[in-house]
């Protein structure tokens, strides 16, 4: 009986305080401000390498064009521009080991051709500007984000990279296989890729 | 620079580290059997790009060095240094951060600006266009001496 009576009390209160606008204004602004802390984003510093920690990002996913020393394009995924006023490219991989591969080097060799020799493209200074003679891969993994820091290619190794490739596309040359039988596995033309293959 | 040259791009030179015929089959358009496994790593690996884009444009994730507040729309089009970024910044801080109301333009334009800014990514035509529009903003910023 007496808990009837205490339940209809405690409907009726909470029946009285919907009713008043007071309470769903307090309400309305509590839910408003509970919103905003709850998503407010937060700062990751701790999660860079040393090379960058006091770095500022000046690019993130932007076109550059070079012409000299030949005719390249790439967007990297981050730029950063260390206190010395060297940049230093960065490239996100996804991937299940925390393992660099040949085409990251490559990848990130090319940027440096590119971030040395691009007139403009939103870049600092004028062409010849300084670029650190490494990059990172950063590679996001199940157990979390690793940063591996490369040693990049000269600019004459691009070069060479770059005439083996029109060589390739004009026939002029053979194309080689993959060394590791693995990468052939689930290749998207292993139907149509011939002899020759490892393994 | 030699006429008959070709521009290649970074990832197609870095398809030869990886394997050389694959690279091949791809330049001259050979059709591919992707399985369910690669596809569903493609996604995997696209989809933190884009976070991870939204996070270093946002300032989400950023080293210590950088302290100023990122103005993603302008970073996405002209670049985090450009100096047209800069002097957009300027102006939200010297500007709109000073009166009640432009604090409220820049934390609505924070919540819906990081979005618009990894689409703008995406999409050059659109960016183009962003960056007229911004142009004018900016021209007129420079003219009223500004900030």
């Amino acid at each position: 009986m007496n808990g009837e009576w205490l339940l209809s009390l405690l409907l009726g209160l909470v029946v009285k305080a919907l009713s008043s606008p007071v309470f769903l204004v307090c309400f309305a602004v509590g839910i408003a401000v509970w919103e905003i802390l709850r998503r407010r984003p937060r700062r990751q510093q701790g999660d860079y390498p040393a090379e960058l920690a006091r770095a500022k990002l000046v690019m993130s996913e932007q076109d550059i064009l070079a012409d000299v020393p030949i005719p390249l394009a790439g967007r990297p995924d981050e730029v950063y521009r260390q206190s010395s006023g060297h940049l230093v490219p960065v490239e996100t991989k996804t991937r299940n080991r925390a393992k660099v591969h040949r085409e990251d080097l490559i990848q990130l060799s090319v940027y440096r051709v590119l971030l040395q020799r691009a007139k403009h493209n939103g870049l600092p200074g004028r062409p010849g500007r300084p670029v650190a003679g490494y990059g990172f891969v950063r590679i996001v993994t199940p157990s979390g984000v690793r940063w591996r820091r490369v040693v990049l290619m000269s600019e004459a190794e691009v070069v060479q990279l770059y005439e083996r490739r029109i060589a390739l596309e004009s026939g002029r040359v053979c194309p080689t296989v993959a060394k590791h039988p693995a990468l052939c596995q689930r290749c998207a033309y292993r139907d149509t890729c011939g002899p020759g293959r490892p393994g | 620079m030699n006429r008959r040259q070709r521009r290649v791009s970074a990832s197609d030179l870095a398809a030869l580290g990886r394997c050389e015929r694959q690279a091949m089959f791809r330049f001259h358009k050979r059709p591919e059997r992707v399985d369910a496994v690669v596809k569903a790593a493609r996604k995997r690996g696209e989809a933190e790009h884009d976070r991870r884009y939204r996070d270093v444009v946002s300032g989400r994730s950023a080293p210590a060095g950088h302290r100023r507040g990122p103005c993603f729309i302008a970073t996405a089009v002209y670049g985090g240094d450009a100096w047209q970024t800069e002097r957009l910044r300027d102006w939200r801080d010297r500007s709109l951060l000073e009166c009640l109301w432009g604090r409220a333009f820049v934390a609505v334009y924070y919540r819906v600006s990081p979005p618009i800014a990894a689409w703008l990514a995406h999409r050059p035509g659109a960016t183009r266009l962003v960056r007229r529009l911004l142009d004018g903003l900016v021209r007129r910023l420079g003219q009223g001496g500004g900030a």
